[in-house]
């Protein structure tokens, strides 16, 4: 028999040492990153698309970000700096979601195997994230490496030149999607999670899902809209 | 060979087993469980409407004591019952449900305050007192004075069999999952413990102990239509009888539950009518009335049953591709009664019958449902004839219910037996002179000879199909031995179900798979049916009269000069094919209630020579003791006390009934 | 209502033949492998794959493990892989699938044969481990008292998540519990969440904490809402876990 207790059911076994506090912090850090990534990746999308209106806001907001409205002149490792206060965070993110992954072969086909035999929804959800967030671990590197090392080439002007000179409108391009429905999947999953609000059944989800959608979309269009835009500069000029 | 070694043995994982366990298990005694399936699947988990115990806490329990609750079931039982049993069970029934909400049971509660409820078809508003808040709460059950049915929603047996388990899991009792007691081991006079086949891998064992206590439920799978599980095939009763040795008892008394979905037979609770749900017939006439004037639908289930029957019978029932059925209506009690109480209806309806109960009528008709007949014991729980072999709950007949159970009072019944019967058999172990002397010799002999048999089946010249035995003897006990029985047709029962045992003898099982093999397990499980099935059979033949649950339309009438006695059946000629009759009378002059007028159904009966004495003398008794408290009255009307375990003596507080 | 209705839509049409195919495997017959058998029945008005297999065990083939207890959607013995779904087999009607349904056994579980799988074992491991029973004061109760009293609004919620039935679907619908055997599944945190609520048990959340306070407690849930979505009793699993997970995490992060 295991360490069962008396009639009033009390365990009598004297506990092991106190567990740790680790899981709970970990498990809330890795909520915390992916929900600030997020929110970052929200208003960059946005703030990206200042070019639909023209270079001068473009430039507006790069210049904002490089400390010019402050400093009365450019600072562009203010860009680099946040760069990689970003690129901390995603490191933390992805090394805590890694716990998640599959570890091991039998892992990997045990959840493949899940994910089809089951046909549900929110399991093959999780699994596109995984699937994502594995691939932005490339995508995420190449594009804040641009960053971190070229803090100046944003604005219109530069971003052109980067978009279509140097052929980064294809990793755009593949990019967006990807982040996107990582994050946005990523924050309908800490819904779920911690119940803000609370999940009530199944017809509840699935109205949560379909705003989930409606956001990727929206950013979609937002982010192709904004890179047509340049590629159309680029192309033009 | 494999040999485990234990205190006691309990066969069966239902309420009464585990509460066996627990029982002998806080006393310091080893106690093994061994179950078909994991305990918490049990049949315990099926009950649904209620369990009846005296706490008298809603306006409409006011007034409820030991003592109504001692009539009603008195009544219920058509006065087979043993009434010392009962008034042990009468006082132990709030214990019980006491012990299960400190263990955990959410039991509903009583809310202050107005609500509104149903009664004979009209709403009417009830008023809880302000001090009742939060006490346990009583729905309506037939056959009853008073509302007594302590519930959690209808999900009643759910709740209390998870509760046990958990406890027994607390209280370290072993639980061995899927093994099923072939043979009861015995040297004729004592036992010792039971060759137990495990249903994973098909291997025989010998659990040996002190003491055995067979805790298995029902037969009801010895019908085709009943709303048992299908694991209720009267196994560990049909392990009793073939010891050839211990008596099982008043077999003949089956009861059919008057609402057992149609056709399919799922049990809907007792509670839908208890709170407030009404029958009706093919033309969506209220027809309980018309028969039952006083308790209209919530007569006892027997009175109920067969009024349904014979309703139908006048071509009143609703017409169906499998038959005639009739309604039972429970729009009336609004959706959100419904949702909150009776959710499991819910769910039975949408799922097996596509239905809406809260908008639509549910088809039913009587099912069988109880096996008020079991293993004889005394009030003790013990078996009289083979020592050191213990019964409990409804595979026991010890004997509460007599020839008939009211609802609510089986699942009160197998916390309370586990409860009495735990302390019982703990004194037991304790008793030196009750330790064993066993040969492993006999334990091998036991073994041997049950795998034997086993091989046998594989090895039998013969061709016979178990599948088909059992379709056949289901269809007969259905047919032939159900809620109207006659001479003619009983003696047809018998006489095919001896014919159908005989084949059985010849059952060749075809495929050799190892593990359970469930082609296997069905041609020994047969065999034993049979058995069991001759026992209600036969013992229906001969009982001629009508008592509660039996009803033979050739005797229609009780009789207590000739039959107010028990029936014991036994088994001693392993090769025979009917068992031997006995009888053991009740003793008139040792009832606290004589015979009488139930109060409901037929008002129709030949009284006992000592019926009338033992009144005047009772009523002679309560004048000289006129101002006594009802305690000392009772006791002098019948003592019981000293039948109970030390620890369950003692009065039961109420809310009008302090306890000084 | 006025009129009573009957039970018996479309007598006129045939009866459907039905292709049932199960996943078939005994592990105790050394050099077997797992392999699909097809069986073809006529449907029945009002079948239940509960009585599918029982004809398929009677008529066809008497070597076929399954199990069923109660048969009435409330035991919990006969959840299987319905195809692809974990669900109650006793109360699923062949009707509401195309004439093709599949059977597996529920993964996770140790499979016993065919559609049967040791889901008692699991189970009971389950309760010793997060020791899912009332933990009471060592004084015990006085039977012979009036029981204490308890606020009828909570003896309801208690018992919405007392309702679990242990069948294991949302074991199986777990994606979590396929990667991480040690996880302790829906199961287990209801359990948790049920006793935490319930006034009559003693612990604390320090106590749940070492129970289910790490990656194969609550913080391990992947959040895949499997668990809920098939839960035979519709109770409210992912809700619990995420209430479960905010207290955990507090009483964590105050460690």
């Amino acid at each position: 028999m295991s360490g069962a207790g008396n009639m009033t059911g009390r365990a009598t076994v004297d506990r092991a040492p106190r567990k740790s506090a680790w899981p709970a912090r970990l498990d809330l850090a890795q909520s915390l990153t992916g929900l600030l990534l997020a929110a970052f990746l929200a208003v960059h999308l946005l703030l990206d698309s200042a070019i639909l209106f023209g270079s001068d806001a473009a430039d507006f907001v790069a210049h904002f970000f490089e400390g010019r409205l402050f400093f009365g002149s450019s600072h562009p490792w203010i860009v680099s700096a946040a760069a990689v206060v970003i690129l901390v965070l995603v490191v933390i993110h992805a090394a805590l979601a890694l716990r998640k992954f599959p570890h091991a072969h039998r892992d990997y086909a045990e959840m493949s195997g899940h994910v089809r035999a089951l046909n549900h929804t929110d399991t093959r959800l999780w699994w596109w994230q995984a699937a994502t967030g594995f691939a932005l671990f490339f995508l995420v590197a190449a594009h804040l490496f641009v960053v971190i090392t070229q803090p100046d080439a944003i604005g219109a002007d530069p971003s052109t030149r980067r978009v279509v000179e140097q052929g980064a409108w294809a990793l755009y391009l593949i990019f967006l999607p990807v982040v996107l429905v990582h994050a946005a999947v990523g924050v309908y999953r800490l819904s779920v999670k911690w119940g803000v609000p609370p999940l009530v059944d199944s017809a509840h989800a699935r109205r949560r899902r379909m705003v989930m959608w409606i956001v990727v979309i929206a950013y979609l269009v937002l982010g192709l809209a904004s890179l047509a835009t340049y590629l159309g500069r680029g192309l033009s000029g | 060979m494999k040999i485990v070694y234990t205190d006691v043995l309990v066969i069966g994982g239902g309420l009464a087993g585990q509460r066996v366990a627990i029982g002998a298990r806080r006393r310091g005694f080893d106690a093994t469980v061994i179950s078909l399936v994991p305990a918490k699947r049990s049949h315990s988990a099926a009950a649904q409407g209620g369990m009846q115990a005296s706490l008298a806490n809603v306006l409409k329990a006011q007034g409820d004591s030991e003592d109504v609750h001692f009539e009603d079931t008195v009544r219920g039982s058509d006065w087979g019952a043993d009434q010392e049993v009962v008034r042990m069970f009468v006082n132990t029934a709030p214990k019980a449900v006491r012990e299960l909400a400190a263990w955990g049971v959410p039991w509903s509660r009583v809310r202050k305050g107005d609500r509104e409820v149903i009664i004979n078809g009209q709403r009417v508003t009830l008023t809880e007192r302000d001090e009742a808040h939060g006490l346990i709460m009583q729905r309506d059950f037939g056959g009853t004075k008073k509302w007594r049915a302590c519930y959690v929603s209808d999900g009643t047996g759910h709740a209390l069999l998870y509760a046990m388990s958990d406890r027994a899991i607390a209280s370290g009792v072993p639980v061995h999952e899927r093994a099923e007691a072939l043979a009861l081991i015995h040297d004729g006079g004592r036992c010792y413990g039971a060759v137990v086949r495990d249903l994973i891998t098909g291997e025989l064992m010998a659990y040996v102990a002190k003491a055995t206590a067979i805790a298995t439920g029902g037969a009801g799978r010895l019908y085709r239509v009943t709303t048992n599980a299908v694991i209720c095939e009267g196994i560990g009763t049909a392990i009793a009888l073939e010891t050839g040795v211990a008596a099982v008892g008043n077999m003949e008394a089956v009861q059919f539950h008057p609402t057992g979905i149609f056709p399919a037979g799922i049990l809907v609770t007792e509670g839908c009518r208890g709170d407030g749900g009404l029958l009706k017939d093919g033309e969506g006439h209220r027809f309980m009335p018309d028969y039952e004037p006083e308790k209209k639908e919530l007569a006892s289930r027997d009175v109920v049953s067969r009024r349904m029957e014979e309703h139908i019978r006048k071509g009143k029932g609703a017409k169906s591709r499998f038959g005639d059925h009739l309604w039972l209506d429970i729009t009336l009690l609004g959706r959100a009664h419904i949702d909150r109480n009776l959710r499991e209806v819910k769910e039975i309806c949408a799922y097996f019958l596509g239905i809406d109960p809260a908008e639509q009528w549910i088809a039913v008709r009587p099912a069988q449902h109880y096996t008020m007949g079991g293993v004889r014991t005394t009030p003790s729980g013990q078996s009289p004839a083979l020592m050191g072999l213990f019964a409990a709950g409804e595979a026991a007949c010890w004997d509460m219910h007599g020839f008939n159970r009211l609802g609510g009072n089986s699942v009160a019944e197998t916390v309370v037996a586990g409860m009495i019967v735990g302390e019982n058999i703990a004194d037991f172990c304790a008793d030196p002179a009750n330790d064993i002397d066993f040969s492993t010799g006999l334990v091998r002999d036991f073994v041997e000879r049950e795998q034997g048999k086993l091989d046998a089946l594989f090895a039998s010249g013969g061709t016979e199909d178990a599948s088909a035995i059992r379709a056949e003897m289901q269809d007969l006990m259905t047919d032939k031995v159900g809620i109207f029985r006659t001479g003619r047709e009983l003696e047809e029962a018998v006489d095919a179900l001896q014919k159908l045992l005989v084949r059985s003898r010849s059952i060749r099982v075809r495929g050799h798979a190892l593990g359970a093999n469930p082609e296997l397990v069905t041609a020994y499980r047969v065999q034993k049916m049979l058995k069991l099935a001759l026992c209600v059979a036969y013992g229906a033949l001969v009982r001629t009269e009508s008592r509660g649950a039996h009803f033979r339309e050739d005797y229609p009438r009780r009789n207590d000069q000739e039959w107010l006695k028990r029936t014991l059946a036994t088994w001693p000629d392993e090769r025979g094919t009917l068992p031997t009759l006995g009888y053991e009378p009740l003793d008139v002059m040792r009832m606290e209630l004589p015979p009488g007028w139930r109060g409901y159904g037929a008002k129709d009966y030949i009284d006992h020579p000592d019926t009338a004495r033992r009144a005047s003398e009772l009523e002679a008794l309560k004048g000289r003791m006129a101002g006594a408290d009802r305690f000392t009255v009772q006791n002098a009307l019948m003592p019981y006390e000293h039948l109970l375990p030390v620890s369950l003596r003692g009065h039961n507080e109420r809310m009008d009934e302090r306890l000084t | 209502m006025s009129e009573p209705q009957t039970v018996a839509p479309n007598d006129h049409e045939p009866p459907r033949r039905l292709h049932i195919n199960v996943l078939r495997f005994n592990p105790r017959e050394a050099g077997t492998e797992p392999r699909v058998q097809t069986y073809e029945i006529e449907e029945a008005h009002g079948m239940t794959l509960f009585l599918a297999l029982s004809e398929i065990r009677e008529k066809q083939d008497p070597s076929l493990q399954f199990d069923f207890v109660c048969r009435a959607g409330i035991c919990g013995s006969c959840a299987m892989v319905i195809n692809g779904r974990p669900g109650l087999a006793c109360r699923t009607l062949t009707t509401q699938f195309g004439s093709e349904i599949t059977l597996a056994p529920l993964p996770v579980f140790e499979l016993i044969g065919d559609l049967s799988v040791n889901t008692g074992k699991w189970m009971r491991a389950m309760s010793e481990r997060l020791e899912t029973w009332v933990h009471m004061n060592e004084a015990g109760v006085d039977l012979h008292k009036m029981e204490e009293r308890m606020d009828p609004a909570l003896a309801e919620e208690v018992y919405e998540l007392d309702r679990c039935i242990e069948c294991g679907c949302c074991v199986g619908a777990c994606g979590t519990l396929r990667m991480r055997p040690g996880f302790v599944g829906a199961v287990g945190l209801n359990k948790i969440a049920r006793f935490r609520l319930d006034p009559r048990d003693n612990r604390s959340d320090d106590d749940y904490y070492e129970l289910v306070g790490d990656d194969e407690g609550v913080f391990g849930c992947m959040s895949l809402v499997g668990c809920q979505d098939v839960c035979p009793k519709n109770l409210p699993l992912a809700t619990q876990i995420a209430f479960l997970r905010r207290k955990m995490l507090a009483n964590g992060l105050k460690r």
